[in-house]
């Protein structure tokens, strides 16, 4: 079934329809959900509520770009908003912007588990930021606006988020890498 | 020792298409949730037609409500007739002779305290009562004739009331009652009926009562 086809039959809640949407996309979307999330539970209650959200508002969907980008974008939403109603009092706290590279060797021999790991590992609001800015291509000015941060605190926390990653990966290579610092 | 990279870039490309297989019971309980949004959708709709009916039927009644407050000279207004009959027998005239004027204005007072509830156009019924009452003990027989007059005066503003109020009517099924008041202030007697014929009867006696008490009157001026 052409994705058009499978479109309008899900417009029409056709139980059949969605279940083939959802096996053709759970996988990319599942990802993108741990991506975001801490663990794969609460993926996988993303991905559930994304899923709902998707059938809900399938009939808003004006085939204006690619329909993968669409969902993909639901579920970002999705763990947005679980993260914003978790987010405990937001006390900001005027950090200093590192404008810095923070780089490391391109040859890790990390696996996408391992990777995945560690930016479930980032606290949630660095982790949020990381994701949106460096994965899904907003601009500090959308985050600040999403998270209901200043655009220097979304900056900061980039850059924060990308030195935790840092060390923690000069830790895991550690022992098989001892000059590496 | 490899090429230095950023780290988001680096992250990015080994993220960049990544896929994970979920729980297979996920589709049950996704199911199972598409299953309870059907129900709460079918409910929310039945509960709009259900609400939606109730608002149409409670303007409808509103509307209904509010034609009925817009006519209701139509059928509210009851036609009042007043008597006051100050010599009401010929033992009373006697005692009518002796009442002092204090006496007789706390009967006006309450006569016409009386007369507010009764009577729609009060301020102008309660003057003609007044100045009934100034020239009662003077001429008995003129007071009851002016009063007499007053009565004409006042069925025949309510005819013409009543009149117009017919004329402006839409619908004409509602039914108009008619009530006819008497209250006689000697005895306090009053009648509130929607014979006209039994006023009529007791007007016609009390007449006779006067005229015998007139000719009583005259004989003993000569």
């Amino acid at each position: 079934m052409k994705e058009t086809e499978l479109i309008k039959a899900c417009i029409k809640n056709n139980r059949i329809a969605q279940n083939e949407l959802f096996q053709r996309h759970k996988d990319t979307l599942y990802f993108t959900s741990l991506k975001y999330c801490r663990n794969e539970a609460d993926a996988e209650d993303n991905l559930h509520d994304a899923f709902i959200t998707i059938f809900q508002k399938i009939k808003t969907f004006k085939n204006k770009g690619s329909f993968e980008g669409w969902m993909k974008r639901i579920t970002i939403y999705k763990a947005i908003d679980k993260y914003k109603a978790n987010k405990p009092l937001n006390i900001e706290i005027k950090d200093d912007i590192l404008e810095e590279n923070v780089t490391i060797e391109e040859e890790q021999n990390l696996s996408l588990d391992e990777l995945l790991k560690l930016i479930q590992e980032l606290p949630d609001q660095y982790r949020m930021v990381f994701n949106l800015y460096q994965m899904d291509g907003f601009s500090h000015k959308e985050i600040a606006s999403v998270l209901k941060i200043s655009e220097g605190t979304s900056k900061s926390n980039y850059h924060r988020a990308k030195l935790i990653l840092r060390e923690k990966i000069i830790e895991i290579n550690k022992p098989l890498n001892p000059k590496a610092t | 020792m490899g090429q230095k990279k950023d780290i988001g870039t680096l992250f990015e490309n080994k993220l960049k298409s990544g896929k994970k297989n979920p729980d297979q019971n996920l589709w049950v309980k996704l199911n199972q949730s598409l299953d309870e949004e059907t129900r709460k959708r079918k409910r929310k709709f039945l509960y709009w037609v259900v609400g939606g009916g109730l608002f149409v039927s409670l303007g409808l009644l509103l509307l209904l409500i509010n034609g009925n407050i817009l006519q209701p000279n139509l059928h509210t207004e009851p036609k009042n007739v007043l008597l006051n009959d100050q010599s009401n027998s010929v033992n009373k005239e006697n005692n009518t002779k002796s009442i002092s004027e204090k006496e007789t204005d706390e009967s006006l007072f309450k006569t016409q305290k009386d007369d507010s509830l009764i009577i729609k156009n009060s301020s102008e019924t309660l003057s003609n009562i007044e100045s009934t009452k100034e020239n009662s003990e003077k001429n008995e027989l003129g007071n009851f004739q002016k009063t007499k007059k007053t009565i004409e005066q006042k069925n025949s503003k309510k005819k013409s009331k009543k009149d117009e109020a017919n004329k402006t009517s839409i619908d004409e099924t509602f039914s108009v009652t008619t009530k006819y008041y008497y209250y006689n202030n000697e005895d306090g007697e009053r009648v509130v009926t929607t014979n006209k014929n039994e006023i009529d009867s007791l007007i016609v006696r009390k007449q006779k009562s006067l005229d015998s008490i007139t000719t009583k009157i005259d004989s003993l001026k000569q």
